[in-house]
């Protein structure tokens, strides 16, 4: 191992992770890392530059606002609209023969004269002084371009994810697909962006890719915390380790229910390809939220447009969700926030799972979806941290407030959109809403409190939210609600089994959930607490979410 | 840039969203004057269009983009004397310019946040204006654009050593101006 002293310039390279392992050599780095490893002088060394880094980048960083945006694009479009400027003259008119040198040669002696300098001095003075007019107007109290005065509690606070790209380099190839692929030298920097509990060097050695991740195009940094995820949860082998491993017994019958819920979906999708009741008169209409719940039960079992067996079904589905998120919700949608963060689940998860097979256009345009939809949900946030039912509802709604949580959660996974303090101050106002031991109550404190989907919900996202999540009196609840066979509510599946994923006693937890599913693959929402206006549909859509947890990370 | 080149409009349009902010955060560390920044952002996705045939695909887009807006500042703000302070200590972070979303998406997002935030960027700010200007260049390309050594010497035409001597220099440099400031942030 090489002494500090003559490690001292690699440390810089280390430290600096753009340029880790790109500009030391694989054994050079491989010598380094073990070094600082077992130097804590080096290591100190080592971290304390990465702050400066980190530093001067968060201090002095800044984003494009769409006013530049716009203008940016507006000259550019002008630019692409004239002819190529290579290929014609630069500065004047194309003049030939002899009334050209006149012309020159007068133009010549103009142009020196001091009577064009006033005059472009004062062209000069006349044109700022436009341009100041206009620009004022613009920006004025009711010019087009004014910003609406809100609070900063209220902007949303978006930051496209650059870092993740300074970490892994412009564009990282996806994890490898065999030991034979694998560098080991870039798996702390996967490690780095992993969900918490992944043994990323262990999911990377699978050998089989999931089908859909398997050619070889570059693959853009962020969005492989998702990919991680979906790998995970779609790899054959990975799957049955992570099943065996955490219920047993039960194992072998996840894939089946999965199976027979899917297709029992499948047969069940509209003429618009949504899903759910199509309402009546007055009615109210929950379909896009329905729809996304569906699309999300497909997708994180790597099923996509493209899959052979269902993607007739999800296409029109997907279609139906980017329309939602465009055009925004129903008139007779109850809840649109429900619909919204769904959609944008099921539209995030569909976009890293199809990934590789979308056109550089695609991938582009999907991806302005998701950070537009972000960035309006982020905008719905309440000065309390809070959600509500839609936006502008200034009351929050601890439900509300999971389901935006979940979106947010996904988008960030996915290298979308940041929101880690929107994050936290949601976190802030659930916990405002929790009793002794972290259940969770709905609008105020004490209101329904005992409602155990909800208290599962928190602890699932407790990382996320930055909350304690860990209560042993919530676990129990969950844990409790979750085994009372008479007690139907297929949200609480969901969520219940994903708090509790890691935990030991999930195998009996799950064992009631599967029970209650039907010999036709559905689960029913006869008598649910949440899915009475979703119907069987959204009920048999969470029971595939909830029986998925066991695969995932 | 190789399908722009080819004429696809489109393409472009996908290197100006993936380019912008860090362009707009080039130019904004070099003159913390945001109008400068955003000027020069546009010159350069102009120059680009422009000379769209120019670009070989055997070169790497970012070196190539990044040595246009090299030369750019170095037309327009250096060697003309033209540049604006280069560090503006008479001013907080929030009197750049820049919008209430800038300041909310650059991390100051509560009122307390943001004052603390203010006063960070006005330390940074001050510890960048101590490097040189060849400092500095390296440092930024580096940094906050992650090229690697051998792309920034092609870029700024000097070797890969001195690359490497100014970056240390650099890193050094801040290293004992933001000590405190970097341990903080690692928290």
């Amino acid at each position: 191992m090489s002494t500090c002293s003559e490690l001292r310039d690699d440390l810089l390279l280390l430290a600096h992770a753009t340029d880790d392992g790109a500009s030391l050599d694989p054994v050079r780095a491989a010598d380094v890392r073990a070094h600082v490893a077992a130097c804590p002088v080096c290591a100190a060394e080592v971290a304390l530059l990465r702050g400066v880094f980190g530093v001067v980048r968060d201090a002095t960083e800044i984003e494009p606002t769409p006013g530049e945006r716009a203008a940016l694009l507006a000259a550019l479009d002008a630019e692409l609209a004239a002819p190529v400027a290579d290929a014609r003259p630069a500065g004047r008119l194309v003049r030939s023969g002899a009334w050209a040198r006149l012309y020159d040669s007068a133009l010549a002696r103009y142009e020196s004269s001091a009577r064009f300098r006033r005059v472009a001095v004062a062209s000069v003075v006349v044109h700022v002084a436009a341009a100041a007019l206009i620009a004022w107007v613009l920006v004025s109290e009711h010019g087009p371009l004014r910003r609406p005065h809100v609070g900063i509690e209220q902007r949303p606070e978006v930051a496209r994810l650059e870092e993740f790209p300074k970490l892994l380099g412009d564009e990282t190839q996806l994890p490898p697909r065999s030991a034979a692929e694998l560098d080991e030298s870039a798996l702390p920097q996967y490690q780095d962006w992993s969900p918490a509990g992944v043994d990323l060097p262990e999911i990377f050695r699978t050998p089989t890719p999931a089908p859909a991740l398997a050619d070889g195009q570059p693959l853009t940094a962020p969005t492989v915390g998702i990919l991680i995820r979906l790998r995970a949860a779609t790899v054959e082998e990975t799957r049955d380790d992570r099943a065996r491993q955490r219920v047993g017994d039960l194992a072998p019958r996840i894939d089946p229910a999965v199976e027979g819920a899917l297709r029992w979906l499948a047969e069940r999708a509209g003429d618009d390809g949504r899903f759910g009741r199509v309402p009546g008169a007055g009615e109210e209409d929950f379909r896009d939220g329905v729809t996304g719940a569906v699309v999300l039960a497909f997708v994180q079992n790597g099923r996509s447009p493209r899959d052979e067996a269902f993607g007739a079904v999800l296409r029109p589905a997907v279609a139906a969700l980017e329309a939602r998120l465009r055009d925004g919700p129903a008139a007779a949608d109850p809840k649109p926030l429900y619909s919204t963060a769904l959609a944008l689940r099921a539209l995030t998860w569909q976009w890293a799972l199809d990934y590789r097979n979308l056109d550089v256009a695609a991938r582009s345009e999907r991806h302005r979806l998701l950070e537009q939809a972000g960035q309006a949900l982020l905008a719905a946030q309440n000065a309390d941290g809070g959600f509500g039912y839609r936006p502008g509802d200034a009351r929050s709604d601890a439900s509300c407030t999971l389901f935006a949580t979940a979106a947010l959660a996904d988008l960030r996974l996915a290298g979308v959109v940041r929101a880690d303090a929107s994050l936290r101050r949601a976190g802030t106002f659930l916990a405002g809403l929790r009793a002794e031991g972290g259940l969770q109550s709905y609008r105020e404190p004490g209101d329904r409190a005992d409602d155990p989907a909800l208290t599962a919900a928190l602890l699932a996202y407790a990382r996320e939210l930055g909350v304690r999540g860990d209560a042993e009196r919530a676990v129990e609840a969950v844990r409790t609600a979750l085994a009372d066979g008479s007690r139907r509510d297929a949200l609480l599946a969901w969520t219940g089994l994903d708090a509790l994923r890691r935990r030991p006693e999930l195998a009996d937890s799950l064992r009631p959930v599967l029970a209650a599913q039907r010999p036709d693959g559905s689960w029913s929402a006869a008598n649910d607490r949440h899915c009475r206006v979703g119907g069987d549909e959204l009920a048999t859509a969470l029971g595939v979410l909830a029986v998925t947890r066991v695969y995932t990370p | 840039m190789e399908r722009f080149g080819a004429g696809d409009d489109d393409a472009f349009r996908t290197l100006v969203e993936r380019h912008q902010k860090a362009l707009l955060n080039f130019f904004w560390r070099r003159s913390f004057d945001r109008q400068v920044a955003q000027d020069c952002v546009q010159e350069v996705f102009l120059r680009l269009v422009r000379h769209r045939g120019r670009w070989k695909p055997d070169a790497k887009f970012t070196t190539y983009m990044y040595r246009i807006a090299e030369n750019l500042w170095i037309d327009r703000y250096r060697s003309k004397k033209a540049a604006p302070p280069e560090t503006s200590l008479q001013t907080t972070a929030g009197d750049d310019g820049a919008e209430l979303g800038t300041l909310v998406a650059s991390g100051a997002r509560r009122p307390d946040e943001r004052a603390g935030a203010n006063e960070l960027a006005v330390r940074v700010r001050a510890a960048l204006a101590e490097l040189s200007e060849d400092q500095r260049a390296v440092f930024l390309l580096a940094e906050t654009r992650g090229l690697k050594y051998a792309e920034i010497g092609e870029t700024l035409g000097i070797p890969v050593g001195t690359v490497k001597s100014r970056m240390h220099a650099a890193v050094h440099r801040l290293r004992g101006l933001l000590q405190e400031e970097a341990r903080e942030h690692l928290l």
